[in-house]
């Protein structure tokens, strides 16, 4: 399980950079460094973007282009096709609503807090996985089993309740808005991987419960 | 659980990380949290509320908010009970605040532009490039052109110290508001005559008054008896927050509203009477109800008593004005054949009949006190507002309805002083040397200013009107010590102002900010903007700076209040993203200037002085009031008479002050931020009347109400000039040449009195245009909707909020493809969005149902005006029978709106009108530059 906690980590970091500004080339060579394997559901995603990679002439260039394309699809000025914020997909295309209120409630629950503090809000795409990946880490870290099994339910928690009630939408806009076959297969491989470590941490806490006596079974983190 | 193929947990993600470490090592990019201690994490968590006293900025009117915060997010908006401004009452734009501070478009990081200026493309930098940018280019065009080539134009938002206080530093003079492409003309009569600005009913309640017992008590009494509304329309535009409800309050208490206005506005729906004037015609009108008073006036007839002869106790010069008016009497005019300002020359003219404008100037007369009130979209707005304003402002005077209570105030007069030094008003003094035709000229940096030692020397309160053309033609000075000195505009810096939209003919402006020299650059080098919203302007931009949004920032607020008041803006949040306050881009600014070798940006006036946010307004604090303890009752009854009253209202109230005889000020304890805090938000000093009186809070040489402008005294065995006027017409003389404005009037300097000149592009009063009645039959006016100028039309309950058959539902349902400025300019993305009809308000043009009729249109069809000049836009009509026969009322920042920042009203601009694509560009009102907006005609032709 230790290495699957620590893939996670790595998998949810690399994502949040992925939506961090700007692109730098240390993570397009991170992108560059996956091997997919055959069949899984995130390959055609992530290949698509290690294509547009490789297919780059010079890496400054290619660096360049994609922060300008991503100013264009989420930073602004003005509206943008892809905000990536929870609370436009879910509260009526306005921002600060409800989903950051709770997502700022969640993290400090956790004692957790962005090293941006409260200036962004705090349902922004890179800050939801940033945080999976904080959970991630400390599942990993975890000294007790039971410890490590409640920050598993938090995280599935927060898939179930924070992330994916907005993600697909926003992968869908994200996807439709760009021609750039970087941010097509970034929106696709970033839906995939939530999709499959939902799935995946559903399984692994079904397996657990299953060993666990009957009153504990059903415990999830508040 | 369904059975299913088990996810192996050895290889669930079938990723595998080819480098060493694997996807694992991933982990080094970072999670991009930190952990906090328990106590540190509920500190965050804020359980319950926080209210904070502030000041909106949803428009101008800057009410008095309090503001409750949850968990760090705002979570409701009322209005500040203390502020007397308000008091309590916020408007439909204050409470949507909180979707323009959490709006999705939102400038939220600095930017510079990739591309060509107007194609909206731009890339994220960071705030050490963006100003590096800026202060690189800004020292670069000091030393080619210098600083006087560059224009820092505040726009429509007051806070601006800090922006003024930097350029003033940087040594340019042209720190400019928008108030001077706004209504000045209206304004002019005031300034002339009080060396005030705006004339409003006495009806702010509560007011703060001293009791014969000493006490003091608010005062919630109304004793108007009457108002009249002029193109002026405060239960919409709210700007003078106080007049929506005190104009209820005040007729139930008694008072009659008259409205004047060639539409049925709100304001009209509560009015006893509503006179449709015809546009442009306010003038005449207010000079035939001042020939009709002095006429028909007589001491001797209670019925008859209009004028009030007080008025001579604190005014001079009286008799050559009225003089100067008679003479115009016996004139024929040679447009229609009658006696200048007799009631049937004015009936003519204003398509009012006689007997009714008779009974308007008998009923002003009459009744005591009452108001004479007129706004920006009416006379503010013509090219001969100034003579309007100046008849007006001799009816409140001679009426003796100025300073009684019930009556009118001038509220420029009376009003907190704020700013002092931290304005910078004081580098503007500063000597600088220049070669003119090969000799060495000095002079200080405001004899620089483009509009007041060029073309306009009565240029309003050094701010400029005469852009957009200065930036492609250059400045070439004719008065003052720098007369001769030519120089271009390389720099145009705008904050919180939109005039790609609102200021002057919008194609013009576009020109203007496009236009490149011989060598392929642009002349304009360098174009900011500064804001929190995204409008049409900052798609002009070089560099775009995030300004933090009201509810993000500290400054001062600045109202229209019968008495002094004064109160503070605070931060209710923290500025989000990467916004900073003024403060803080100046701040910022100034010390990469200072980096650079900037010799005019010294530490001593800016970190040093002023090191926190917090002693920069406190600075600016330290003038407040400023205003004389005079009037009646006496504010302060312990306290010298007629002294300048300085500090907090508890410790003038207790007495805690020091007195300078010499000086003739009383000195309490300074008002600071930290004293605002903890008193609500408000400063409020006590009411009082005839302030006129004694010299009281006039501001004109005299210390009079001044009828004539320009006249000598004798003081010493010296004889010196004085009035306003004089000042002009003193550089006028020195260089021997008059300025253009007034040379077209056929004038050689500015009148010492009464003066009359006819406003442009109206067939019915100005026989040039004539001969436009039968193919241009409309005349084409301007009206509020319930948004701040062209700031807000993006706040969704707003866009929803019909107003006044100006901002109509009457959107059709689209299914826009969506277009987003790709690569190649303009693209569609092939996502669609659907705008259900019925939805969303657009701006409309509303037309007089006969008219209507008569050119075969209905409501909703789509139509174009085009003017004598070529100028079209287009929108929708709307039939009403709430306009006047041949005229259209276009909403004010409502439409041809091509900013993608403003979502939905962007998405409908090809079809809602835009009043600034017709506005004739040349046509700059006469003595301070500004252009008319309101002196459109205009053909309609159906196109859908």
């Amino acid at each position: 399980m230790e290495r699957e906690l620590k893939e996670r980590e790595g998998l949810y970091s690399l994502l949040r950079a992925l939506f961090s500004y700007p692109l730098t080339e240390t993570v397009l060579g991170a992108v560059a460094s996956l091997a997919p394997g055959p069949g899984s559901p995130m390959a055609p995603g992530l290949r698509q973007l290690q294509q547009r990679i490789r297919e780059a002439v010079d890496g400054r260039a290619l660096v360049e282009a994609l922060n300008v394309e991503m100013t264009r699809l989420m930073e602004g000025p003005g509206r943008v096709p892809a905000p990536p914020f929870a609370s436009f997909y879910l509260h009526g295309e306005r921002l600060m609503g409800p989903a950051a209120v709770a997502a700022r409630r969640f993290y400090l629950q956790w004692s957790a807090m962005p090293e941006t503090e409260w200036r962004i809000p705090p349902d922004h795409i890179a800050l939801e996985l940033g945080f999976l990946a904080y959970l991630a880490r400390r599942a990993a870290e975890a000294t007790h089993d039971a410890e490590r099994w409640r920050i598993l339910q938090a995280s599935r928690e927060f898939l179930r309740r924070h992330v994916l009630p907005w993600l697909p939408r926003f992968c869908e806009a994200l996807a439709s808005s760009t021609t750039d076959p970087f941010f097509i297969g970034l929106a696709a491989f970033t839906h995939e991987a939530v999709r499959l470590d939902l799935e995946w941490l559903d399984a692994v806490l079904a397996e657990h419960s299953d060993s666990l006596p009957s009153d504990e079974r059903t415990g999830r983190s508040s | 659980m369904i059975a299913t193929k088990a996810i192996s947990r050895r290889d669930f993600l079938k990723l595998a990380g080819a480098s060493a470490g694997g996807l694992a090592a991933m982990a080094a990019l970072g999670h991009g949290f930190k952990t906090l201690s328990a106590s540190e994490a509920r500190q965050q968590q804020e359980a319950g509320k926080r209210v904070v006293y502030t000041a909106c900025v949803m428009c101008p009117a800057e009410c008095g908010l309090a503001v409750e915060v949850e968990n760090g997010v705002i979570s409701n908006i009322y209005g500040n009970n203390h502020v007397p401004y308000n008091s309590g009452t916020v408007c439909a734009k204050g409470v949507a605040g909180l979707q323009l501070v959490y709006n999705v478009n939102r400038i939220k990081y600095p930017m510079i532009r990739v591309g060509e200026r107007g194609e909206g493309k731009f890339k994220r930098v960071s705030w050490e490039e963006a100003l590096d940018y800026i202060a690189t280019k800004l020292i670069e065009i000091k030393q080619k052109y210098g600083a006087e080539s560059v224009i820092m134009d505040c726009g429509d938002v007051t806070d601006r110290d800090p922006y003024y206080y930097l350029f003033r530093a940087f040594g340019t003079p042209h720190t400019v508001e928008h108030g001077s492409i706004c209504d000045t003309p209206r304004r002019h009569g005031p300034k002339l005559m009080f060396g005030g600005k705006r004339i409003e009913p006495d009806i702010m309640r509560p007011v703060l008054v001293r009791q014969p017992d000493g006490s003091l008590k608010n005062d919630y009494s109304y004793r108007t008896r009457l108002i009249i509304y002029v193109g002026w329309n405060p239960f919409t535009a709210t700007r003078i927050n106080y007049e929506s409800r005190g104009t209820v309050e005040a007729r139930l208490a008694g008072a009659r509203l008259i409205v004047i206005d060639p539409a049925f506005c709100n304001t009209a729906t509560k009015a006893d009477r509503w006179i449709p004037i015809r546009p442009g015609t306010d003038a005449d009108l207010f000079a035939a109800m001042l020939r009709y008073i002095l006429e028909n006036h007589r001491d001797d007839d209670p019925f008859r008593r209009y004028i009030d002869w007080s008025f001579k106790e604190y005014s001079q010069g009286w008799e050559e004005f009225e003089a100067a008016f008679r003479s115009w009497w016996d004139r024929k005019d040679p447009l229609n054949g009658l006696p200048y300002f007799s009631l049937e020359w004015a009936a003519e003219r204003t398509s009012i009949d006689a007997q009714t404008i008779a009974e308007l100037a008998h009923t002003f007369g009459i009744t005591k006190p009452a108001a004479l009130v007129w706004g920006m979209n009416g006379i503010g707005h013509h090219y001969n507002g100034y003579v309007a304003s100046i008849l007006g402002t001799a009816l409140n005077v001679i009426t003796g309805n100025m300073e009684v209570p019930g009556g009118a105030i001038d509220t420029e007069l009376v009003k907190s002083s704020k700013g002092g030094k931290a304005s910078g008003g004081d580098f503007l003094k500063r000597e600088v040397t220049r070669i003119v035709n090969g000799r060495e000229v000095k002079g200080k940096i405001e004899e620089l200013h483009m509009d007041g030692y060029g073309d306009w020397p009565a240029a309003w309160d050094d701010v400029v009107g005469d852009y957009p053309r200065r930036f492609i033609e250059g400045v070439t000075l004719r008065y003052g010590p720098f007369r001769g000195h030519r120089y271009p505009i390389k720099a145009f810096f705008i904050r919180t102002g939109n005039p790609v939209i609102t200021g002057s003919n919008t194609q013009k402006w576009i020109e203007a900010l496009t236009a490149k020299d011989e060598t392929g650059n642009y002349k304009v080098e360098l174009v900011v903007y500064i804001d929190t919203v995204f409008l049409e302007t900052g798609l002009y931009a070089d560099v775009v700076l995030p300004e933090a949004s009201y509810m993000e920032r500290m400054s001062l607020s600045d109202i229209y209040p019968v008495h002094p008041v004064l109160y503070l803006r605070d931060f209710v949040i923290r500025p989000m993203y990467e916004s900073k306050t003024q403060y803080e881009i100046c701040w910022a600014l100034a010390r990469k200037l200072h980096e650079k070798g900037d010799p005019d940006i010294q530490p001593k006036d800016f970190w040093e002085k002023y090191p926190t946010e917090e002693d920069f307004w406190n600075e600016a604090l330290r003038v407040a009031p400023g205003r004389p303890n005079t009037g009646e009752p006496l504010p302060y009854p312990n306290l010298p008479k007629g002294y300048k009253l300085l500090g907090t209202p508890d410790s003038l109230e207790a007495g805690r002050v020091q007195i300078d005889d010499e000086k003739k000020e009383i000195r309490g304890e300074p008002l600071t931020v930290q004293w605002l805090r903890e008193h609500h938000g408000v400063a409020v000093w006590p009411m009082s009347w005839k302030r006129f009186h004694g010299g009281g809070v006039l501001q004109t040489d005299s210390k009079k109400v001044e009828f004539v402008w320009d006249y000598t005294v004798e003081k010493d065995g010296q004889v010196q000039r004085k009035g306003r006027y004089a000042k002009y017409n003193k550089l006028i003389e020195e260089a021997g040449e008059t300025p253009p404005g007034i040379a077209r009037l056929g004038w050689q300097k500015y009148p010492s009195t009464f003066y009359w000149f006819e406003t442009r592009w109206n067939p019915y009063t100005n026989p040039d245009y004539a001969k436009y009645r039968e193919e241009y039959p409309f005349q084409v006016i301007c009206g509020r909707i319930h948004h701040a100028m062209s700031g807000t039309q993006m706040v969704d309950w707003l866009g929803r909020l019909p107003t006044e058959d100006l901002w109509m539902p009457l959107n059709d349902e689209r299914v826009v493809e969506e277009v987003i400025i790709g690569e190649n300019g303009p693209t569609p993305t092939g996502r669609r969005v659907r705008i259900p009809r019925g939805t969303w308000s657009i701006g409309v043009i509303q037309m007089n149902r006969a008219d209507g009729e008569r050119l075969g249109l209905k409501t909703g069809d789509l139509v174009e005006l085009e003017t004598p000049q070529g100028f079209k836009t287009r929108g929708k009509v709307v039939l009403v029978e709430t306009i006047r026969p041949g005229v259209l009322r276009l909403p004010f920042g409502g439409g041809g709106r091509f900013s993608p920042g403003l979502g939905k009203t962007w998405a409908f601009h090809d079809i809602t009108p835009n009043q600034n694509a017709l506005v004739d560009p040349e046509n700059l009102s006469p003595i301070m530059g500004q252009p008319a907006y309101c002196d459109v005609i205009v053909k309609v032709r159906k196109i859908g």
